[in-house]
């Protein structure tokens, strides 16, 4: 049985120039975002290991929100649909599902009597609706805009308001309900990105790429004045009343959030991110006690009020598809890579993270080893060696500098003092910490594989027809070859005893060869119960079982002593292939998807 | 559309006899001289590990299983499964002959379930059970 | 069966093997592994009396060749050597036409082409068996029989759709045959050995589409006229992304619209097959613009890096609704819904058999990253409990000759000689008994 434990949360999806929306729980437990297909509902006390996925949606979400009482989450997609779903159960009954744009949905907002939702986004005629939540019946209109709806919020007293910001650099104004448009607001020379009221209702603040904040009075929509002069020197993409609205923090483009005291208009403090364009800062959430915002690399930021300046808490990881993994020698450390050639250091057991600096690499981490010593050698698919430590989180002075190999690498190994590249043409073998011990050409290689003491290196290729070669270190000259398949061999690992090599195939196949008897198949079986291309394998410390991830979305751990047995765990990673394995200790298996989400998990093999 | 493959008499004496007098537990037929679907061999006691270990793994067959099994509610059901066994590792020759012969000798065999499986993992007990739950909602197939 | 005075005996000489496509037509003998030939669904024509005058190379005066021309036929050349030589006047004609046999004529010429050329054999000593496209007519099938009989004499002849071939080529009697070819997507249910015809669903998004595509972004967005190989003469070796610097071939006059547009079009198939990928999850700019590039060489010299482009193209299989420039917000159903419609439109009973049993075919599925793209797409719409199975051959000789093989292998076996539709059936019962020969 495969039982989560922790998991790692993926970072919120992010896009340069657009602002994102968080969602805040009104019981102050979790905060809301979203990536992929996914909603994640992440524990504002214990971020860190715990969070909520939610994947039902077929197409990638946009916004997710808590209703007032906090029994629903409605979240909306790229297609249009909006989900009403529970938030009380671990299933998340679905309440109801509607499809009310013709376009991705940006926000929504609830009517404080839990009865009502307006949704705004893209749309060909429409870019908004208001609707009952039990029934998808209209319950007014929101027109007005000539452009894409970016936020929406509704007044939560009596008398009942709605404001609307767009594209079309207006903010209009609703009664209701039913909703009837009231007056339109052009005060705004540009993208409106975010209207908000207070939570008092008294007024409105609405915000966008002029950097300029605007107040509106709350039952009438007259302007009111501005905050700041301008407010930022970039853009702002969100605004944040404190709860009992007498502040409002705002983020922007220039790396900056400000807090500012409504009343008096002054700013109180300053948060500076940096100055990379990572640093932008694309959203905010002001939740009871807890004030975060989202840098463009998807990094939550945690401020403490008291202390403006630096965020208290940087809470990072990825927001792209995982690429890479592997574990330091004590599986108390673990190395994550991504297709947005960011590295990141974990431990295992808190779950707190951070980046690796100073890394050359420009695109996608194709993969990565961490040697005894906790060095880390990564390549990338801009053909990139590089080393790091892991214990540092750094590229360090005395590291050798960066490698231009001749092919575009797709694996790589280390065991003993040894780790090998394998690059599409060719294969190196290099001694920590780099220096390089051989090179020889190779064709259409796919995957390699260190025995553990570091004497063979086994190598897998795309060519169905060509077999899997074990070559001897350092020389690199064949010893064997096994061929006892018919597809391409997608993955390569040597059991921790050495007696053993696994290998995963495309036809879904999984096939373990017998070292002691000259690499013959280790056991008859069919482990063929993947019903998609094996991705990855990861042996258990005692190297009596084996797991596997494959595209099919499933996680099975193979007994090497029983072989009919198995433990499957379908949708490990919902709606996402697995991607990389590793065991951090005899019970905890760790799993990486292309939903940027680490999975630590619970595995017990009776 | 068939192959023409012919289908032997004994084929429906021993379908006859799992059948009506539950004499064995599987019977395994194949293609002989690419003309005639006979029977290969018949087992009158094993469990279902055991008839899975059995199949040929390079090579396509049909078989006829007399499946009993248990209902989460307790109760207790038997049904005749008619597996067209063809493993994707076969050559295509005989994977196409099996495939364009099934209907010779589907139609000779009455009140069975059908079950397509190309690998291993489409003849484990748990896809039997899936396969049976969904015929059983909808009515015998 | 069949009264046995009338069936066809069945001698040790081997069967012919025909499975016409829109894009090109295979032939061979059963019993063997691959077709013999493949050759391009076109033929070339002629007037007569262009080619006249070029091989008499004079003048020819007005009033004769009125007449000449009305007595000759245009001259048909057949297959890739004959079809690729640049000559006046040569049109180039499509036999098929949705997948069927439309024009009868070039398709008789090719034919004959094929026993004389290719196949090197008198068809009335061969049995024929050709496939059908899925949804073939009543009418073109008895007219192909017609043909097979009438003129060929062939002794012996059957039919049979193409799906179901490919779908026992796998190993399979049920089965979701999704053919990626040239002329489109289909997503064809085969069940129990038979097609499911109200199941049937075709998309256009197939190669030759993924070829247009091609042509405008290279037009539209690179300038680039793409020169095909005929007219080069010589190039000489420039900088990626540097004007071409060539030298055209002196060409005959009168080389006709048809004949280069099928070069360019051959041309940006080969550039197309290097080049295009599918990126495994729902484009993201960004993204693709992180990838590797592909540099590709024309004919004339113009070196260019495909970058983005190489998965943005491909898009367009998977969301046609945001890809296809020339119509926004299209209708048009991408890949993946076309399978999923093409199940749905089948009894609830068959689905979960069909959805673990999809088998891919056709050449333009052997596009780098299609079928996991494909895997990754249907599972994200598919309930978490089903069962979904995606079968596409690694060889890619059987991915794009499915059809042929099953066909061979059919054609081959010595039980199958009874269930031809022989010649004496046909002259005792006519053409229309082919439908209770080949159900």
């Amino acid at each position: 049985m495969l039982t989560l434990e922790k998991i790692f949360a993926s970072l919120p999806k992010t896009e340069r120039g657009k602002a994102i929306v968080l969602g805040g729980d009104p019981k102050g437990e979790n905060f809301l975002y979203v990536n992929g297909n996914s909603v994640f509902i992440r524990s504002l006390k214990d971020p860190f290991t715990k969070c909520d996925v939610y994947t039902q949606h077929s197409t990638a979400t946009g916004v997710a929100k808590y209703s007032p009482s906090g029994f629903y989450i409605a979240s909306g997609d790229a297609s249009g649909k909006v989900r009403i779903w529970d938030t009380t159960q671990a299933e998340h009954v679905l309440k109801n599902e509607f499809h009310v744009l013709g376009g991705a949905i940006r926000d929504l907002a609830w009517t404080s009597d839990n009865q009502r939702l307006i949704i705004v986004g893209e749309g060909r005629e429409k870019f908004g609706v208001a609707i009952l939540a039990d029934s998808g019946a209209s319950v007014g209109e929101i027109i007005g805009h000539s452009k894409a709806i970016n936020s929406v919020d509704f007044k939560p007293q009596r008398p009942f308001r709605a404001v609307t910001a767009s594209e079309d650099f207006v903010v209009c104004f609703y009664e209701g309900p039913p909703f009837k448009f009231k007056k339109q607001n052009d005060e705004h020379t540009n993208f409106v990105n975010v209207v908000r009221y207070a939570p008092s209702g008294e007024l409105f603040a609405s915000a966008g790429s002029t950097g300029r904040i605007l107040l509106h009075e709350g039952k009438t929509s007259e302007y009111l004045g501005e905050i700041g002069d301008p407010a930022h020197k970039g853009g702002i993409y969100s605004l944040a009343f404190s709860p009992n609205s007498d502040r409002l923090l705002s983020v922007s483009g220039d790396k900056t959030a400000r807090l500012w005291n409504v009343q008096d208009k002054s700013l109180i403090g300053e948060w500076s991110f940096g100055n990379t364009i990572n640093d932008m800062q694309v959203s905010c959430l002001w939740c009871n006690d807890y004030v975060i915002t989202v840098s463009l690399d998807g990094s939550l930021n945690f401020l403490d009020l008291a202390n403006p300046g630096k965020p208290t808490e940087v809470i990072g990881g990825h927001s792209k598809p995982i690429t890479a993994l592997d574990r330091s020698a004590d599986g108390r450390t673990l190395v994550t890579g991504s297709t947005d050639a960011s590295l990141v250091i974990w431990d295992s057991a808190s779950g707190r993270m951070r980046r690796v600096t100073g890394l050359a690499h420009k695109n996608q981490i194709q993969a990565l080893a961490v040697d005894a010593s906790g060095t880390v050698y990564s390549v990338a698919m801009d053909d990139t060696l590089q080393v790091s430590s892991s214990a540092d989180a750094a590229v360090r002075a005395d590291s050798p500098a960066p490698r231009k190999l001749d092919s575009q690498p797709v694996d790589a190994s280390a065991a003993a003092d040894l780790v090998a590249i394998a690059c599409r043409q060719h294969l190196v073998l290099l001694r920590s910490p780099g220096a390089v011990v051989a090179t020889v050409a190779a064709s259409a290689l796919t995957c390699c594989a260190l025995s553990p003491d570091g004497a063979t290196l086994a190598v897998g290729g795309a060519d169905a027809k060509a077999p899997i070669r074990l070559l001897s270190t350092p020389q690199l000259a064949e010893i064997q070859s096994v061929a006892e398949h018919q597809a391409e061999v997608t993955a390569l690992a040597y059991s921790p005893d050495g007696a053993n090599l696994a290998a995963g195939f495309a036809d879904r196949y999984v096939r373990v060869y017998s070292v002691a008897n000259g690499y013959g198949l280790a056991n008859t079986e069919e482990w063929c119960f993947h019903t998609a291309r094996v991705n990855c394998l990861a042996w258990t410390h005692d190297s009596k079982y084996l797991a596997t991830g494959s595209l099919d979305c499933s996680i099975i751990v193979w007994s090497l002593d029983s072989p009919r047995k198995r433990i499957v765990a379908k949708n490990a990673h919902p709606m996402s292939q697995i991607t990389k394995l590793t065991w951090i200790d005899a019970n905890h298996l760790v799993s990486t998807g292309q939903d940027s989400n680490i999975k630590v998990w619970n595995v017990s093999f009776d | 559309m068939a192959s023409g493959v012919s289908v032997d008499p004994q084929v429906e004496e021993h379908f006859k006899a799992i059948k009506i007098g539950h004499r064995y537990r599987y019977i395994v037929f194949h293609i002989v001289n690419d003309s005639t679907i006979t029977t290969e061999r018949i087992v009158e006691e094993s469990s279902y590990e055991d008839f899975v270990d059995s199949l040929p793994r390079n090579d396509c067959r049909y078989i006829i299983y007399d499946y009993a099994y248990t209902l989460e509610d307790g109760g207790k059901r038997e049904k005749l499964l008619f597996i067209h066994w063809a493993p994707d590792v076969c050559k295509i020759r005989c994977k196409m002959i099996y495939a364009s012969s099934k209907d010779a000798i589907k139609h000779k065999l009455r009140g069975v379930v059908e079950i397509q499986a190309n690998d291993i993992s489409e003849v484990a007990e748990d896809c039997i059970r899936d396969r049976l739950k969904a015929a059983g909602a909808s009515g015998d197939k | 069966m069949t009264s046995g005075g009338n069936m066809y005996g069945g001698d040790e000489v081997g069967a012919i093997v025909l499975d016409v496509g829109s894009h090109t037509i295979r032939a061979g003998f059963a019993g063997e592994d691959m077709p013999k030939t493949d050759l391009p669904a076109y033929v070339g024509s002629c007037p007569a009396i262009s080619a006249a005058a070029v091989e008499s190379a004079q003048p020819v005066d007005g009033a004769d060749s009125g007449a000449a021309k009305q007595q000759q036929p245009p001259r048909l050349y057949h297959g890739t050597n004959q079809i690729s030589v640049p000559r006046p006047g040569m049109e180039i004609q499509a036999l098929c036409k949705d997948g069927m046999i439309e024009d009868w004529d070039l398709f008789e010429s090719t034919m004959d082409y094929l026993y004389k050329h290719e196949l090197q054999c008198a068809s009335e000593e061969h049995p024929l068996i050709a496939s059908e496209a899925n949804w073939n007519t009543k009418a073109k099938r008895e007219k192909l029989c017609e043909l097979a009989f009438e003129k060929y004499r062939v002794p012996a002849f059957f039919i049979c759709k193409q799906a179901v071939l490919a779908c026992f080529a796998n190993g399979k009697a049920t089965g979701l045959v999704l053919d990626c070819g040239a002329s489109g997507t289909h997503a064809v249910p085969v069940f129990d050995g038979y097609v499911v015809s109200h199941g049937i669903m075709r998309s256009p998004l197939g190669g030759d589409f993924l070829v247009r595509q091609l042509d405008n972004y290279l037009r539209q967005q690179h300038k680039l006229e793409p020169v095909p190989v005929y007219r080069v003469a010589s190039k000489t070796r420039v900088e990626e992304g540097g004007l071409p610097v060539w030298e055209a071939k002196k060409l005959p006059q009168g080389i006709t619209q048809s004949y280069h547009n099928l070069m360019v079009k051959n041309l940006l198939q080969d550039v197309a097959s290097t080049v295009l990928q599918c990126i495994d999850e729902p484009y993201d700019q960004a993204t693709a613009e992180t990838m590797p590039t592909v540099p590709y060489e024309f004919p004339h010299g113009y070196n260019m890096d495909f970058g983005y482009q190489r998965f943005r193209l491909t898009e367009a299989l998977f969301d046609p609704a945001n890809f296809l420039p020339e119509s926004p917000g299209s209708s048009m159903l991408s890949v993946p819904h076309c399978l999923r419609t093409s199940v749905e439109r089948c009894d609830v009973e068959i689905r979960q058999s069909l959805y673990s049993s999809i088998v891919v075919v056709g050449g333009t599925s052997l596009l780098k990253g299609f079928t996991d793209r494909l895997q990754r797409d249907l599972t994200a719409r598919a309930a978490a409990t089903l069962r979904l199975k995606l079968l596409a051959s690694t060889s890619s000789g059987e991915r794009r000759f499915a059809s042929w093989i099953g066909g061979s292998i059919l054609g081959s076996l010595g039980t199958f000689q009874q269930m031809w539709f022989s010649k004496q059936e046909y002259e005792e019962s006519g053409k229309s008994f082919i439908e209770k020969k080949c159900p």
